[in-house]
């Protein structure tokens, strides 16, 4: 069953059109498991509603005195102290651009070979591949580091590229691969793409498994996007979920 | 009375900081309550926001107008909430490398928070709120509290309106878990019951 996963949103906040809101109506008359996130996805909305609005600090007088401090005083302005901090994002997204793409090893020749010969990826290909490889990488990714790899999956847009066979990277069992699978399913109840990499290393220092799936309008059609599902590696709990567009 | 924005962003670009505070008169409630319930904590809220506008001092040259200016001020605020983030990842670290190997590391303090949220009994959405992934709470905080329109939010975050879309509901899905007491999704976890 398609899930119409674009409309929830706007069905949940009403800003959905007359047609569309029909449309999710009929659809939510057959899935269940679409009104349990429905129900889930109001009460979520209600709770965020009903924060109240802060009182900001005086931060118009504090940034005016700032500027001030910053003109008069030769020394460095505060904000020079984020060049160094933009300076390690650009070197972060490097480090991830240059990682290997995917381990060496039988299997994954194999699935780079079939992919090779289908003309263009599209949603669903992983699935005929019966086999994934789980990567063992020793990286710690954060938000930025993962947006930099749905990014550069993105820009090379398909299964053979992405899993270009690169320098070899330590590969695991077939279990784990298939624990791996099962994990990042269970975060995400909405998983349920065939990932094109699995990978096992650490987000923001917490051991976590990625899996990297492309996405499109339906099943056979060209994929579109290239999604990064982040999942605890202990307690199978969502840790980050990022898109890039294809 | 009230001056258009236009023209404070004209003064201000041309080094005119009491202008510019105007500016940051008229946004600082808004742009406050975004940093403030991305980042959970109200001093670090206040640094990042802060730190936004300044940065948007610094920036105004580049702004073109090409899109509205609030628009703009919200993805310099996102970005400076982000970095706030990686900051605060980054300190225990820091301490811990700074720290003798025999130097147990002090536990961390209850999170502070703010009062109109403890007067508002709103303290459990809160923490609920900060225990889902980043971006998530991002997207959420843009569309269920600031309660932007999905094609702002994608300029704000510089994505796509689909991805917009299926990030909210995928949120707030985690969200509503969250509230009916499934365990957090992060290791933040562990910091209750201190």
């Amino acid at each position: 069953m398609t899930h119409p996963e674009e409309l929830l949103a706007g069905y949940v906040d009403g800003s959905l059109s007359g047609s569309d809101r029909n449309a999710v109506d009929a659809h939510l008359q057959t899935c269940a498991r679409c009104r349990t996130e429905v129900t889930a996805a109001g009460a979520a909305r209600i709770a965020l509603r009903r924060l109240p609005e802060p009182a900001p600090p005086d931060l118009a007088g504090a940034v005016t005195a700032e500027l001030a401090k910053a003109r008069s005083v030769s020394g460095t302005p505060r904000w020079y102290r984020y060049a160094g901090i933009a300076a390690a994002a650009v070197v972060a997204v490097a480090i991830v651009a240059a990682l290997p793409k995917v381990g060496s090893g039988p299997e994954t020749e194999e699935r780079a070979a079939a992919a090779s010969n289908a003309p263009a990826p599209t949603v669903g290909a992983a699935d005929s591949l019966s086999s994934l490889t789980l990567e063992l990488q020793q990286t710690d990714y954060d938000t930025a580091a993962v947006q930099a790899l749905a990014g550069e999956t993105a820009r090379v847009a398909g299964p053979s590229e992405a899993a270009g066979v690169g320098a070899a990277v330590p590969v695991g069992t077939p279990q784990q691969a298939a624990r791996a699978r099962t994990c990042v399913a269970q975060a995400f109840p909405d998983f349920d793409g065939s990932p094109i990499r699995l990978i096992s290393a650490s987000f923001e220092g917490t051991p976590a498994y990625l899996a990297v799936v492309l996405e499109g309008p339906a099943p056979g059609r060209p994929a579109d996007a290239v999604s990064i599902w982040v999942a605890d590696h202990a307690s199978c709990q969502p840790l980050s979920f990022t898109t890039a567009h294809i | 009375m009230d001056r258009p924005d236009d023209l404070l962003i004209r003064r201000a670009r041309d080094g005119d900081t009491a202008a510019f505070g105007e500016l940051v008169q008229r946004y600082q409630t808004r742009i406050y309550a975004v940093c403030l319930r991305i980042l959970a904590d109200p001093e670090e809220a206040r640094d990042a926001a802060q730190d936004a506008f300044i940065t948007a001092f610094r920036k105004l040259a580049q702004f073109r107008g090409d899109a509205a200016f609030s628009t703009w001020l919200h993805r310099i605020a996102v970005n400076a909430c982000y970095d706030e983030l990686r900051r605060a990842k980054r300190r225990p670290m820091l301490h811990a490398i700074g720290a003798a190997d025999d130097d147990p590391r002090p536990e961390p303090g209850p999170p502070s928070r703010d009062p109109a949220d403890e007067i508002a009994g709103t303290v459990d959405a809160v923490r609920a709120l900060a225990s889902i992934p980043e971006d998530f709470r991002v997207v959420l905080v843009l569309a269920d509290v600031e309660d932007l329109p999905y094609e702002e939010i994608a300029r704000v975050l510089e994505v796509p309106v689909g991805t917009v879309k299926s990030r909210v509901h995928r949120g707030r899905i985690a969200l509503g878990k969250a509230l009916s007491g499934e365990p957090p999704a992060s290791s933040e976890a562990s910091e209750e019951g201190r």
